[in-house]
């Protein structure tokens, strides 16, 4: 049963562009000029429950927009959006209790209070019984292993604890839904791997449905949404993703000695070639035949056959989608 | 419970930051002080009295002007305007199951109490020094003067709600704010008593609001409305707060549609 479920989905904004110096700012007194951004254009998707889908681009691309029309902040311009069966900008309190709206760089706890505060205010605006409640804090508290600075004031923290106080404000509701828009902002790589684990971990141990925008999501997710411009331009599973835009294996060769560049051709494309260091995309299906003949006619040190990198097909797909980028 | 937890935390943060409310508090005295030094200084001699004002409710009406502006008014426009809006903090109150409105009001209520709490220290030192402070001995008329400085500080309340709610459609929206602070100081009776403005003008501000939010619960509680204008105050009163609500609710349904949810 899919639990959001998005049709036609567009927003627009009206922005004022002005002339540059004095001589437009004057203009602008007289006539101002506004162009429509369609920030999201026509997307549609649907998530089912328990489903942890990445949603993927660049900056601007419409993901954070998308997020915001899901969790009732933003009003569509057109289309349809639904999430648990409610209609998310009419803020229905039932629906608010089961969602949760994680922003990188926005803050919700009381900056000169220990965030246990802030937990216990939520204990009460999301009516959380008491068993429950201390339930939520020993689990998110053991899981983020956070217990020890619950009760120092926030102002305190360090970033990284700060966003795991985030996460708990967050999460203490146990919410059925979860929108995450870059939760790893500005954290360092070990803090965003723990935060990574974290999320899997929430999602099968609450069967949460999390829609989550972020880098270094594709060992996290099996389904992600490619968007650009607005536009959808991938919806599916990582596997498909690597099948239908990079049908190819990349095999990493270190040379003994300097071989001919024309001679490495008939092993398939050569990506890149910096004596020592080789690396062929050769097609899946004949990669491990490839692999066999590069051992047998090449002086080879070392060789690895790797699936192709997440992060070139998909720029790769943003090149295609928008050439002149 | 969960109102009353915001209280309290609202009350922790306002504590936390007392020194700044104190200065806050000395910034809106000084007009009334100044007022109340010339007034003393040069018009008002020995027992002379203007249209029924004197030297001892002259300075009443300045001492008590100092308390309602600590009690009553509020300056949440700004905060809605500069946060909420411009930087996006009003995505963490549209993601949670409660009143916008309320919590706004809630998370007011401690600033006005310490705010309320320095207006009776100086009000209590300056009524010493200068050796005057009058107000109605009648304890109906004061059970009325606190019932219209109640509506009072809900119309003041909801009125700077609306003018902060309409940052959502203007965008240099400060100009708006300091073109109703100047409203503010001349009919809500800030600069001197309405009744002792010329007919026409003091016509005007009794059709306006500020004069409801402000002037009269001063006169009401200085014993210069009878029981009768004290109810009459009270329906007026009445009147603008389901005007206020009914636009408030207006330009929340309709604001709502056009946050961005800037800054994020």
């Amino acid at each position: 049963m899919s639990i959001i479920n998005v049709k036609n989905l567009s927003k627009n904004y009206k922005v004022y562009k002005k002339e540059p110096g004095l001589r437009g700012s004057l203009k602008s007194l007289f006539s101002r000029k506004y162009e429509t951004v369609r920030a999201v254009n026509d997307i549609s998707f649907e998530i089912e429950e328990g489903e942890l889908v990445g949603f993927i681009g660049p900056n601007g691309a419409g993901k954070t927009t998308t997020l915001k029309c899901l969790s009732g902040l933003l009003y569509p311009s057109t289309g349809h959006v639904s999430v648990l069966g409610y209609t998310p900008f009419e803020r229905n309190y039932s629906f608010l209790k089961q969602i949760s709206l994680v922003m990188g760089q926005k803050n919700q706890l009381w900056w000169d209070l220990p965030g246990m505060e802030t937990l216990l205010l939520h204990k009460e605006i999301y009516e959380i019984p008491e068993k429950k409640f201390q339930e939520m804090v020993n689990d998110l508290s053991l899981i983020l292993d956070a217990k020890d600075f619950l009760t120092v004031p926030v102002r305190k923290l360090s970033l990284g604890q700060r966003m795991k106080m985030e996460l708990m404000a967050a999460l203490i509701h146990s919410p059925k839904v979860l929108f995450l828009d870059e939760p790893t902002i500005g954290l360092d790589v070990v803090m965003q791997k723990n935060l990574r684990e974290f999320v899997r971990e929430y999602n099968i141990r609450y069967k949460a449905t999390i829609l989550l925008t972020s880098h270094y999501i594709e060992e996290l997710c099996k389904r992600i949404i490619i968007i650009n411009h607005g536009k959808i331009l991938f919806d599916g599973l990582l596997e498909s993703l690597i099948k239908e835009h990079a049908p190819y294996k990349t095999i990493g060769v270190i040379l003994k000695e300097y071989v001919n560049p024309q001679k490495l051709e008939e092993f398939g494309e050569v990506k890149n070639f910096e004596f020592p260091k080789i690396t062929f995309n050769v097609p899946l299906k004949t990669s491990s035949k490839m692999a066999a003949k590069i051992l047998q006619k090449l002086p080879v040190q070392d060789v690895t056959i790797e699936d192709p990198d997440i992060e070139d097909i998909i720029r790769d797909i943003f090149n295609r989608a928008n050439p002149k980028a | 419970m969960r109102y009353i937890k915001i209280f309290y935390l609202t009350s922790q943060h306002v504590l936390e930051y007392k020194a700044r409310s104190f200065v806050w508090f000395l910034i809106a005295l000084l007009n009334p002080l100044l007022l109340l030094l010339f007034w003393r200084g040069v018009t008002f001699t020995g027992t002379n009295h203007i249209k029924g004002w004197n030297i001892s409710t002259i300075t009443s009406y300045y001492l008590l002007i100092t308390l309602a502006n600590a009690f009553l008014t509020s300056h949440i426009n700004e905060d809605i305007a500069r946060d909420d809006v411009r930087k996006g903090e009003l995505s963490i109150y549209l993601l949670k199951p409660i009143s916008y409105f309320w919590k706004k009001f809630i998370e007011e209520i401690p600033y006005k109490v310490l705010q309320g709490c320095f207006g009776i220290i100086v009000t209590i030192i300056l009524s010493f020094l200068l050796g005057e402070f009058f107000i109605t001995n009648s304890i109906a008329i004061i059970v009325m003067a606190v019932l219209i400085s109640i509506f009072a500080m809900l119309m003041s309340f909801t009125f700077k709600m609306i003018l902060g709610l309409l940052s959502l459609w203007l965008i240099d929206i400060d100009g708006f704010f300091q073109l109703n602070e100047m409203f503010t100081l001349i009919f809500a009776g800030f600069v001197i008593p309405l009744y002792l403005f010329p007919p026409l003008l003091a016509n005007i501000a009794y059709v306006l609001p500020y004069s409801y939010m402000i002037y009269f619960p001063i006169i009401a509680l200085q014993g210069k409305l009878t029981i009768t204008e004290c109810l009459y105050v009270l329906g007026i009163q009445g009147i603008w707060l389901i005007l206020f609500f009914y636009s408030y609710k207006y330009l929340w349904i309709n604001g709502k549609k056009k946050y961005s949810g800037a800054g994020q």
